[in-house]
């Protein structure tokens, strides 16, 4: 009888390829690792293309869709957004009253909030992002600089840019799954630490005794006058000492357009 | 030949679901490339590129190069499960 003889070369050759391509992912990973601008600095102006094409393309389609709404839809939603406007202008004109007494106070005081901004156009944002970050068409050659708070809707703070590069910065949202911030909560002030919880949502354990309402505002320790957040639920166990709290961000971090960078 | 479709169709995918789709679009098509693709080495670079372009410092619960870890143990599990598995 004669039989093949059995040869391993095939699974030399397996065992080889497998080699190499551990040995050329290892060393893509290492050049991340020790020079983390590399790559981002490669890739973000390749992938600032797509994502404003993107852009481009979506707002087109929602145009299009809101060309093909009924009539009778616009002049109902439009009359509803009127009477929206008219009652939040009372508030509005307040607001910008105490804004402009805030602002003078500090000044007075040898401080002022008043800064450089720089408007910055999101390219990419949560959920994309799976780390709650959101990539700006704005860095370094516009003034950007890691460390820069991140504004939402005018007032909102929402985070602050981690990493900027030539034309482009990645801001790290306080919603990161996992992040600490220290915060202040309701007009006493009561420091405490919120956790993110992605998404533009927080919690925080209080003592049971604190007096925190749902609606509360939560800000940081900042110059500038802003809201970080809005108290959503208190939720209270009779058996534990501290309550938790749970708030999210006024601003909706999935339909933000554009934010605002502080530049120091 | 059918493999190298597979292959290529997967790569096309991850790389639109990186661009534009929510991470855990990305999350399952990795886990399906490197159960129905033989050795998707790849998944791991897709992971490297996810963290270049999204990570930050603080991570994701503090733990950097998250998506890094995840790709390279879904694809280590995935190869030593495909070999003890008939398809």
């Amino acid at each position: 009888m004669t039989y093949l003889r059995r040869t391993n070369r095939g699974s030399k050759v397996n065992l080889a390829k497998t080699a190499l391509a551990i040995f050329v992912l290892a060393l893509v990973f290492l050049v991340n690792l020790l020079f983390p601008r590399f790559y981002p600095s490669l890739f973000y102006p390749v992938t600032s293309l797509f994502w404003r094409g993107e852009s481009s393309s979506v707002g087109f389609l929602v145009y299009m869709g809101k060309i093909v709404q009924s009539k009778y839809g616009l002049v109902v939603e439009n009359r509803r957004l009127r009477d929206e406007i008219a009652s939040r202008d009372a508030s509005a004109y307040l607001i910008d009253s105490l804004k402009g007494e805030n602002e003078r106070l500090k000044e007075t005081l040898g401080r002022t909030a008043k800064g450089k901004s720089v408007l910055g156009v999101i390219l990419s944002r949560p959920p994309v992002s799976p780390y709650d970050t959101l990539v700006l068409d704005v860095g370094a050659k516009d003034g950007v600089q890691a460390g820069d708070k991140v504004f939402a809707n005018g007032d909102v703070l929402i985070g602050e840019i981690a990493e900027a590069y030539g034309s482009q910065s990645k801001a790290a949202l306080y919603s990161t799954p996992g992040r600490v911030t220290e915060v202040l909560v309701g007009t006493t002030t009561i420091a405490a630490e919120a956790t993110g919880k992605g998404g533009g949502n927080f919690s925080m354990r209080l003592p049971a005794a604190s007096k925190v309402a749902k609606g509360a505002a939560v800000s940081l320790p900042h110059i500038r006058s802003h809201v970080f957040g809005v108290v959503d639920a208190v939720m209270l166990d009779s058996s534990d000492s501290l309550m938790t709290v749970l708030f999210a961000s006024p601003a909706n971090i999935n339909q933000l357009r554009f934010v605002e960078v502080d530049v120091r | 030949m059918i493999q190298n479709h597979k292959r290529l169709a997967f790569n096309i995918a991850l790389i639109l679901s990186l661009l534009y789709l929510p991470w855990w679009a990305g999350a399952v098509i990795v886990v399906s490339a490197c159960f129905l693709v033989e050795n998707f080495y790849e998944a791991v670079l897709y992971g490297i590129i996810s963290d270049v372009l999204y990570g930050t410092a603080q991570g994701w619960h503090g733990l950097p190069y998250a998506s890094t870890i995840f790709a390279a143990a879904v694809f280590l599990v995935a190869s030593t499960l495909r070999k003890r598995m008939a398809w």
